[in-house]
């Protein structure tokens, strides 16, 4: 006996070649089937013919604006993080030594004072500097240096994997 | 010129020339706003949720696995963001959506229907807007899509066998329409 399912099949081309001799032979005979696929059928074709909606005009073109507006407003806003960054240290920097010079010159009257000062400043830069060379020089200390060099990229290796697992699930939990 | 694919299209999205992507909406933006309209019954609305498809689709393409077509996952997204708008609009969608084994009655809207239209196209056409959602979002999808039911069953996050179910049932339901007015008779 023909039901809706076989006819079902039959309009989409599911069935074997034994099952479809055998449906044509058993249409023949069966009135009320012949009727539901003449149905089956019409309805088959006027479902081919749907129209497809069109999306608004200028869709591509007003979604694309929005998507490199909200980009490049990101970029912008991580270049200025930098700089902003950047600029702190370069006028931290450059304040201290306006405010070391401005010092040297209002504290010290004579140019004998100055020399003085001068000469005190470059001993003590000079003794620093050897006093750092003698501790970098240090094996131990190459060593622990090394080592916390390394412990910072590994750290930081973890960092961004922790990251981008926190990303993927983010976009996961948004479709 | 060569027609990209829609994963050379994505490759080079996430090499950064972000204007390809504009070669997956001009692909996909008709057809899935059909299923919006369809879903959520009119254009302003259907494009709100065009508009957030893409979008989420875009801010997830990195995360796309490519075990499946780039259609396919599209259509989810689509598909979820419909619902999504939908149910904070309707309550009754949480009724609707319940179960696939739900019988449906056309016979309140087929006298006006039948009435208002001349021929079996312009009249099936109309009736389709009354089939449950998810019976003419099926039909969507299979007709206008071009979807296999395996995708389709992916896309509404049911069983293959379900999706069967409804495809069949759903036109099953306008074969029935058309033999109750003998519209078979026509060809």
């Amino acid at each position: 006996m023909i039901n809706d399912e076989l006819l079902n099949k039959y309009i989409d081309n599911e069935l074997t070649d034994v099952e479809l001799a055998e449906f044509k032979k058993e249409i023949q005979t069966d009135a009320e089937a012949q009727n539901k696929l003449k149905a089956l059928k019409l309805t088959d074709e006027i479902l081919n013919k749907m129209e497809v909606n069109r999306a608004p005009v200028n869709f591509t073109e007003m979604f694309m604006k929005k998507i490199i507006t909200v980009s490049s407003f990101h970029k912008e806003k991580v270049s200025y993080f930098f700089v902003s960054i950047i600029s702190f240290f370069v006028l931290t920097i450059t304040g201290i030594l306006g405010y070391s010079i401005s010092k040297i010159e209002s504290g010290s009257s004579s140019i004998a004072e100055k020399n003085q000062y001068v000469q005190k400043t470059k001993e003590v830069l000079s003794g620093g500097l050897g006093e750092l060379n003698a501790i970098l020089s240090n094996d131990n200390m190459l060593l622990i240096g090394a080592g916390l060099t390394f412990v910072l990229l590994i750290s930081g290796y973890f960092l961004i994997e922790n990251h981008k697992n926190f990303k993927e699930k983010l976009n996961r939990f948004s479709h | 010129m060569k027609k990209l694919s829609d994963i050379e299209i994505i490759d080079s999205v996430l090499k950064g020339n972000q204007g390809d992507y504009s070669l997956l909406i001009d692909r996909y933006k008709d057809k899935a706003f059909s299923l919006l309209k369809r879903l959520l019954g009119n254009e302003m609305d259907a494009e709100e949720a065009l508009q957030d498809s893409f979008l989420k689709a875009y801010n997830s393409l990195g995360s796309f696995r490519r075990d499946s077509k780039f259609s396919t996952w599209f259509y989810r997204i689509t598909y979820n963001t419909g619902l999504t708008i939908l149910s904070s609009k309707k309550r009754k969608i949480e009724h609707e959506m319940s179960s696939i084994d739900e019988h449906f009655d056309l016979g309140d809207f087929d006298n006006e229907i039948y009435s208002t239209t001349s021929n079996p196209k312009d009249y099936l056409l109309k009736m389709i807007d009354k089939l449950p959602i998810r019976n003419a979002l099926v039909l969507i999808l299979f007709y206008i899509d071009d979807m296999s039911l395996n995708e389709i069953s992916q896309v509404m996050d049911v069983s293959l066998v379900n999706a069967k179910v409804l495809l069949h049932r759903s036109r099953n339901s306008l074969r029935d329409l058309l033999l109750k007015h003998n519209y078979q008779e026509v060809i």
